[in-house]
């Protein structure tokens, strides 16, 4: 590996990390809470196999008493979409304060090569949640199975609204649209596309190579 | 999975909330998103030799020398596309839940960085044996091979696959005048309850195509062995093994393609030698075997071969007695019934008794053989491959109705009741004792040093032994078993006793000096006994002594052990005439012979002149004479304890005693005569030797006319025979006496110095006056005068 891949690889990792550093804080939720739902718009990016066999497990912290999941998929076709969600209850005695992680695990294989998709949900105990987190749009999601997609881009129109993505343009998918990104997440989002600018600039200004006589 | 929409209309909400929210917490809503990426995990073959996508992977590796080290292996390429995201490459535990790395090399094997770095592709290599323990009895196991990706965007993507651990592919290889029926049994329980796939070389013949015969087996070692390498049609060796591991055949772990590089290879008998000769000496070795195990194979040879390719091309050893059935059968006969029942294979066309070409395995095995020098001589033993050695030591085959000991049963013997005098001495000696060898080969010959167990199996029971199977099964997968460089400098260093070669060395060796050269337990290693003098010609194909006696020297070249470590020791070593019941001593010579640094106990060669000659009706010796003409057998023994061995007795025929015409030397009879002085006639003979030693014997050889009443005298003379030193009293010694004259007289009639015939032709004899014994006449010849 040539010195400027070995830099582009260094940048792309510090570019991972500024994404996965804004997604570092909890979701919220409150003591004795039940049928917390945790949605998941599975997005398949094969182009020509579907996610199939799928099964949802969970791994609970202890603050979640018990966790099922509630809509479960037979198969996401190709290039396109479909919804899961997980039920979760927060104890009573939940310390206001307190922490931990649900790890739900999405199973299933596309072209019999077996995926485990792990989604690891940070929860703290607030005394007020709001009634909807992360990737918001309008409405509750619910599935759509053969729904109308205007823009074709394989997320229905109901749920690119429950997601917050905009239905009629392709480039506009859920979770790809920063609806409300903070200050420090642009920050470092710029600095990593300089570097990664730089990075280009110096793989081209490699010495020429000496002319064949 | 049918999902229930919520159209709850907005009061029951309200009215809800109202009423919880006094006494319990608001459920909330997360909303992510998880990206199913277009990912998937490659595993191929990293060698390349199965294309496309593999499902498993053989065992195939050895522990190297030093620490950690691993020779071969295959070993899978592991890779997935492109991604964003930290990758880490690990396994799923039992729990299906994703872990770092490989927890445990020899269990589970290792990854290895192809290139430092990339992060998108790794090799990985099998643990070196299916299982450590060498307890596994199952045919495959499985291994769960995963790369986890933590997203950017959030979610981190595990993705696997289980890849099977396999035992590399055994391929037997049985040994002579067998074929893979032999090794049913032993398929059967290492394919059905051991969980080894078995591959059974056949190399018995019928499909050779080099054109080379096999004869059941005992095909030629530089043809043969491209059984074992496996490219042969109609049977599978190595490669063939392999090859059908990678395919998924049927016969291997059907459906599944496999990856290996390496076979491990069992052999029988000369099967071992065959599997030795690839692996060591082919110049096509695949580089394919990883281990091999020897069950009763002749490393170093099988002495009872020697006498085989003895039997087969010397008359000798062919009309001897085998122990076995003496006196009913000779040793050509004992084989020819071996050979017909089966068991044993030994001449190339055992049906033709003028081809006397023994099976090419046969001078392989045999000791001291040119193959084996090449095999053990200079680097014996591969350092990338594993050995190890099965040695039985149940020196009896057992046929239910019968036993046999080759080594005993097999020794061609003078074929007398009371007397089972051995053609090959050495031989029972080679295998020494009870439990020396399993009734075929000894166990100097089997053992490999380095590892080895003995068994108390013999050679045609190994196969089904249920302890050689667990023995067999545990070092296939004991990552111990030594390298070739562990048996190497034992296995040249071993001094092969009091059994073996040093013994056997000197037979039929040449004395320079006071040591020996050459010989070896090899075709003409035999204690022998050659004679020389003038007076032996051959007759009929038989040695013969006629009347021109003399003395004949017989140089007895033979074997005693030393008694004392470098002391000097008298020997007698007596040529005898063999008796029905009794030998006869012809000359018993005692000699003073230096074993020089010989150790005692072991052998050292001797080479001691006897003589005997011949009476006219006797055969006799300084020490002894027997009556008699026609056939007699003459051999050694030496019988004074502690050693006692005899020579192989060769026939010698004692022609009828004729005294020799008269005769003119450059005519043909009938002579003629003319005018005196005549015709010149030189008698010659042999006169009977009254004493031992040089002395001068006074003789009268006469002519004499034969007539019808009265022979008529013509010519007498007396003289002197000068007799040499090895005269041996009794014996017909040589004269030539010339000056005897016939002539023509007046008369015109035969006449000489004595006497006149009378008569113009006559026939006329010679006799011969001799003290101490009768006075023999020759036959006549006709004489007539000149015109």
């Amino acid at each position: 590996m040539n010195r400027s891949l070995r830099l582009a690889y260094v940048l792309l990792a510090i570019a991972s990390f500024t994404m996965l550093a804004e997604r570092s804080q909890a979701y919220d939720v409150e003591a004795d809470s039940t049928t917390n739902t945790v949605f998941v718009l599975l997005w398949n990016g094969n182009p020509a196999a579907s996610f199939e066999s799928i099964t949802i497990s969970e791994a609970l912290p202890a603050i979640v008493t018990q966790a099922t999941a509630s809509i479960i998929p037979a198969s996401v076709p190709a290039n396109g979409s479909d919804l899961a969600a997980i039920d979760f209850d927060v104890p009573a005695g939940a310390a206001l304060g307190s922490s931990g992680d649900l790890v739900i695990t999405v199973s299933g294989s596309a072209s019999g090569q077996p995926i485990d998709v792990v989604l690891t949900v940070p929860l703290q105990v607030v005394a007020t949640a709001p009634a909807a987190q992360g990737v918001v749009g309008v409405g509750i999601p619910a599935p759509d199975p053969g729904g109308v997609d205007s823009d074709a881009d394989g997320v229905s129109d109901a749920l690119e609204i429950a997601f917050g993505s905009d239905p009629f343009d392709p480039a506009s998918m859920p979770g790809k649209t920063v609806s409300v990104p903070s200050l420090e997440a642009i920050g470092l989002t710029c600095l990593a596309a300089l570097l990664m600018l730089g990075s280009v600039w110096l793989m081209r200004r490699r010495p020429p190579q000496p002319s064949v006589p | 999975m049918s999902a229930v929409r919520r159209h709850w209309p907005l009061w029951t909400v309200v009215a809800l909330l109202a009423a919880t929210n006094a006494h319990a917490g608001d459920p909330t809503r997360i909303q992510l998103v998880a990206d199913i990426p277009a990912l998937a995990l490659s595993i191929v073959d990293a060698s390349g030799a199965i294309s496309g996508e593999v499902d498993g992977i053989a065992t195939d590796a050895l522990a190297g020398p030093n620490p950690g080290e691993v020779i071969g292996a295959a070993q899978l390429g592991l890779s997935i596309p492109t991604t964003s995201g930290v990758v880490t490459w690990g396994h799923r535990d039992g729990t299906e839940t994703f872990v770092a790395g490989l927890p445990a090399m020899d269990v589970d094997g290792s990854y290895a960085d192809p290139f430092p770095g990339a992060i998108l592709e790794k090799l990985y290599n099998p643990p070196i044996e299916f299982d450590a323990t060498g307890s596994n009895n199952a045919a495959q196991r499985s291994v769960s091979l995963a790369v986890r990706i933590e997203q950017p965007s959030g979610g981190t993507i595990v993705v696997w696959k289980d890849i099977v651990l396999v035992k590399p592919p055994v391929v037997l290889v049985h040994g002579i005048s067998q074929n893979p029926s032999a090794w049913a049994g032993f398929e059967n329980e290492f394919r059905n309850n051991r969980g080894f796939k078995t591959f059974a070389v056949d190399h018995s013949g019928g499909s050779y195509t080099s054109g080379a015969p096999t004869w059941g087996g005992n095909g030629d070692i530089h043809d043969s062995y491209q059984f074992v390498r496996g490219n042969m049609p109609g049977s599978v060796g190595v490669a063939e093994a392999l090859a059908r591991f990678r395919t998924g055949d049927a016969t291997a772990h059907a459906g599944l393609k496999i990856v290996v590089q390496k076979a491990d290879v069992v052999g029988s008998s000369y099967g071992g030698l065959l599997s030795r000769w690839y692996v060591e000496q082919a110049v096509d070795y695949g580089d394919d075997v990883r281990k091999l195990i020897t069950m009763g194979t002749p490393h170093r040879g099988v002495p009872a071969t020697n006498m085989n390719a003895q039997a087969a091309n010397d008359d000798v050893i062919a009309n001897a007695s085998s122990q076995l059935f003496s006196p009913f059968d000779t040793m050509a006969g004992t084989l020819q019934l071996i050979d017909d029942l089966g068991f044993l294979r030994w001449k190339q066309d055992p049906m033709d008794p003028m081809n006397d070409d023994v099976v090419p395995s046969l001078q392989v095995m045999t000791f001291g053989s040119e193959v084996l020098a090449q095999l053990n001589d200079s680097a014996p033993f591969r350092d990338d491959v594993a050995y190890g050695s099965i040695v039985g030591i149940e020196d009896q085959l057992d046929f239910v109705v019968f036993v046999i000991n080759i080594h005993y049963d097999l020794d061609p013997v003078v074929s007398l009741l009371s007397e089972q005098k051995s053609y090959f001495p050495m031989m029972p000696i080679l295998d020494a004792g009870p439990n020396d060898s399993d009734a075929v080969v000894p166990i100097w010959s089997a053992k490999l040093p380095a590892r080895s167990t003995e068994v108390l199996f013999d050679h045609l029971s190994f196969h089904d032994s249920a302890t050689v199977q667990n023995t067999v099964s545990i070092w296939l997968q004991d990552s111990t078993l030594p390298l070739g460089a562990a048996h190497r400098t034992a296995f040249q260093a071993e001094v092969i006793d009091q059994y073996t070669s040093r013994e056997n060395a000197y037979v039929g060796s040449t004395l320079v000096g006071t040591e020996s050269v050459g010989g070896g337990l090899v075709e003409d290693a035999i204690v022998q006994v050659k004679f020389s003098g003038p007076a032996l010609t051959e007759v009929g194909g038989l040695s013969a002594l006629g009347s021109g006696g003399g003395i004949v020297t017989a140089t007895m070249t033979g074997m005693v052990r030393v008694d004392v470590a470098g002391v000097p020791q008298p020997e007698t070593v007596t040529l005898v005439n063999d008796g029905t019941f009794v030998d006869t001593p012809l000359h018993a010579v005692t000699q003073i012979l230096d074993p020089g640094t010989t150790p005692a106990g072991e052998f050292f060669t001797f080479s001691i002149d006897a003589s005997f000659s011949r009476g006219q009706a006797s055969i006799v010796g300084p020490d002894g004479s027997v009556a008699g003409t026609g056939i007699w057998s003459v051999g050694y023994e030496i019988s004074a304890a502690p050693d006692y061995t005899q020579a192989p007795w060769t026939d010698i025929d004692f022609l009828s005693f004729v005294l020799p015409t008269i005769f003119v030397p450059g005519e043909s009879p009938p002579f003629s005569v003319g005018l005196a002085p005549g015709s010149a006639f030189t008698l010659e003979g042999t006169v009977n030797a009254t004493a031992a030693g040089a002395a001068t014997q006074s003789v009268t050889s006469e002519i004499w006319e034969a007539n019808f009443f009265f022979d008529t005298l013509m010519e007498s003379r007396s003289f002197n025979v000068s007799m040499p030193a090895e005269t041996i009293s009794g014996a017909l010694m040589p004269y030539s006496e010339p000056g005897f004259f016939l002539f023509k007289n007046g008369s015109g009639q035969i006449e000489g110095s004595a006497g006149s015939s009378g008569e113009t032709t006559g026939d006329f004899y010679q006799f011969l006056i001799q003290p101490g014994a009768s006075n023999p006449s020759s036959d006549s010849v006709t004489v007539t005068v000149a015109p």
